[in-house]
């Protein structure tokens, strides 16, 4: 299919906008050419994946576009940096490994980036709109934003977000497209108890089967009665690790999935999956690994960062506990740099460092090499991380939900 | 047993060989993948501990992470990654990967598109010549 293109696209191919710019159309214009895309369209805003992950490769590619003078032409913030920000970490991080994320930082503040630094954008950044054209990386954050918000992404490589980034441009194709939002398999809850329906465990362990069910195609969730944001980041998350979920409907719920006819744009499922609690419990077994092999020694919430809701739960939790008493395992709350001016404000960051917890600002666990091995059994509340802790961190993984990983924090015995 | 001959579509085009790994579970390279030695560290996955260097990768495609076309560069930049990629869903993740190898460090990866059905055929087959146009002639 032959790709049209504008005048301003034609500039930005013959070098005439800068170097960067220009390798960054080559990167589109192939993808395009990849996708059957007939024209590009203009996009809003980008979250940029590709910092998070440090490479010898990345590096030399970002620093790269900085020296052929690349700046972003959209509003482009950025998920997590492999170091937490807090400089608690420095003495064993090593002065080598730093100045490795120093250059990776200064290469993407000079790309001209918003430098948010967190996993869960939707929980601070301006938000596109319903319908809204975007380009963002991070598995969880795009099913997140096309799902919840009905803004429009596809599921963006790390890379591909720079030169959307650098380009304002990307191919008109796949989720952008109305027609390509329809549901195509149906999950229909059977009898599932309202207090099971009610807990972010029921979201991780719905999200994880959604995932692993549908692969690629769009699912509809039918029988949700009420979700919060929190839930439907858990939920996200899940699906988007578990499978390769960048869309998903909930009836009633989600912008896009008003009515069943909505969701599937008056067309019928190509499956249909009977979710009850049976199925569920067996989700919930599945994201634990090995949880009897030995005795839980890590605590971790905030896989995506931490919302100021869970931390305001784990803040009430911790509120019946003596001033004095300190954590008995590791624990572990990921948030962004945002969240942590505001906790540091409210003194909740005070309340939970003086218990002896660990903060993880501006980064993530599964990108900080010096901390993999502290652990050797997490529990968790966060379906993402159990779903990939027992290959990235090598460690088994019992599944709770905050109250219970607070609780075992604090030395409680908790039946999961 | 003779040799087949499979017409893909290239998505990265380019020529080479090499033994074949085959799996119809799709994998996530990042979390999936370990960027230093290339062993498949996805504990749930049926081809967990094996290894990608100089293998014809064959499968569906991605799942999960939109950080796979990291890993591959980076598999690809220490010259431990796999020689090619065959997949049978639309693939965007690791074709990325492949094209800025090719892009900025002159590193070709072809990266070829299959029918569902042809990825049981390549079970029976232990190697595979891959060509720019996108055949594929698997040997046994």
């Amino acid at each position: 299919m032959t790709l049209r293109l504008t005048k301003s696209d034609t500039k930005m191919i013959e070098g005439k906008s800068g170097g960067a710019a220009q390798l960054a159309m080559k990167v589109i214009v192939k993808l395009a050419g990849i996708v059957n895309a007939s024209s590009l369209i203009n996009i809003k805003q980008v979250h940029i994946d590709a910092c998070t992950f440090l490479t010898d490769s990345g590096i030399e590619f970002v620093e790269k576009l900085v020296t052929m003078g690349g700046k972003v032409k959209v509003p482009s913030h950025t998920n997590p940096l492999p170091l937490n920000l807090t400089n608690t970490d420095v003495a064993i991080a090593g002065p080598q490994y730093i100045s490795k994320v120093e250059r990776v930082k200064n290469a993407y503040l000079a790309l001209g980036v918003i430098p948010t630094w967190t996993c869960a954008p939707y929980q601070e950044v301006k938000l596109p709109m319903l319908g809204d054209q975007i380009a963002w990386g991070e598995s969880n954050a795009i099913a997140y934003i096309n799902s919840v918000i009905g803004a429009r992404t596809e599921r963006y490589p790390d890379y591909f977000d720079i030169c959307a980034a650098l380009t304002g441009r990307v191919p008109y194709f796949g989720l952008h497209k109305r027609e390509n939002r329809k549901g195509s398999i149906l999950f229909s809850l059977d009898n599932i108890p309202n207090e099971i329906l009610e807990t972010d465990t029921f979201f991780a362990a719905l999200g994880y089967l959604v995932g692993k069910e549908s692969r690629s195609l769009i699912p509809v969730i039918d029988g949700i009665k009420q979700a919060t944001c929190n839930q439907l980041k858990i939920f996200s998350a899940a699906a988007a690790s578990a499978g390769s979920v960048g869309l998903f409907h909930m009836i009633g719920i989600t912008p896009e999935a008003q009515t069943l006819i909505k969701a599937f744009q008056g067309e019928k499922p190509q499956k249909t999956v009977i979710v009850n609690e049976s199925i569920l419990q067996k989700s919930i077994d599945e994201l634990s690994h090995n949880s009897n092999d030995n005795e839980i020694d890590g605590i971790l919430i905030g896989c995506p960062h931490a919302s100021l809701q869970e931390i305001e739960e784990i803040d009430r939790l911790l509120a019946t506990t003596n001033f004095s008493s300190k954590f008995s395992k590791y624990f572990f709350i990921q948030i962004s740099p945002q969240t942590e001016k505001l906790i540091t404000a409210n003194g909740f960051k005070e309340r939970f460092l003086r218990k002896g917890g660990r903060l993880l600002v501006g980064t993530c666990l599964f990108h900080l090499p010096y901390l993999k091995a502290e652990c050797s059994h997490y529990v968790t509340s966060s379906g993402k991380f159990a779903y990939y802790a027992p290959g990235e961190l090598n460690a088994n993984i019992s599944f709770g939900s905050i109250k219970q990983c607070v609780q075992i924090a604090l030395g409680e015995r908790v039946h999961l | 047993m003779n040799s087949l001959e499979i017409m893909g579509k290239p998505l990265v085009s380019g020529k080479t060989e090499g033994s074949l790994l085959v799996t119809d579970q799709p994998l996530s390279f990042w979390g999936g993948v370990n960027q230093f030695t290339s062993e498949i560290v996805d504990r749930r996955h049926e081809l967990s501990g094996s290894f990608l260097k100089d293998k014809i990768f064959i499968f569906c495609g991605s799942k999960g992470s939109s950080t796979g076309s990291m890993v591959l560069l980076e598999l690809l930049y220490k010259g431990i990654g796999p020689k090619a990629i065959i997949v049978t869903d639309q693939e965007i993740i690791l074709t990325m990967g492949a094209i800025i190898g090719q892009e900025i460090f002159s590193i070709v990866t072809p990266i070829i598109q299959i029918h569902h059905e042809d990825l049981y055929k390549t079970c029976n087959f232990k190697y595979a010549h891959i060509s720019p146009n996108g055949l594929l002639t698997l040997c046994p």
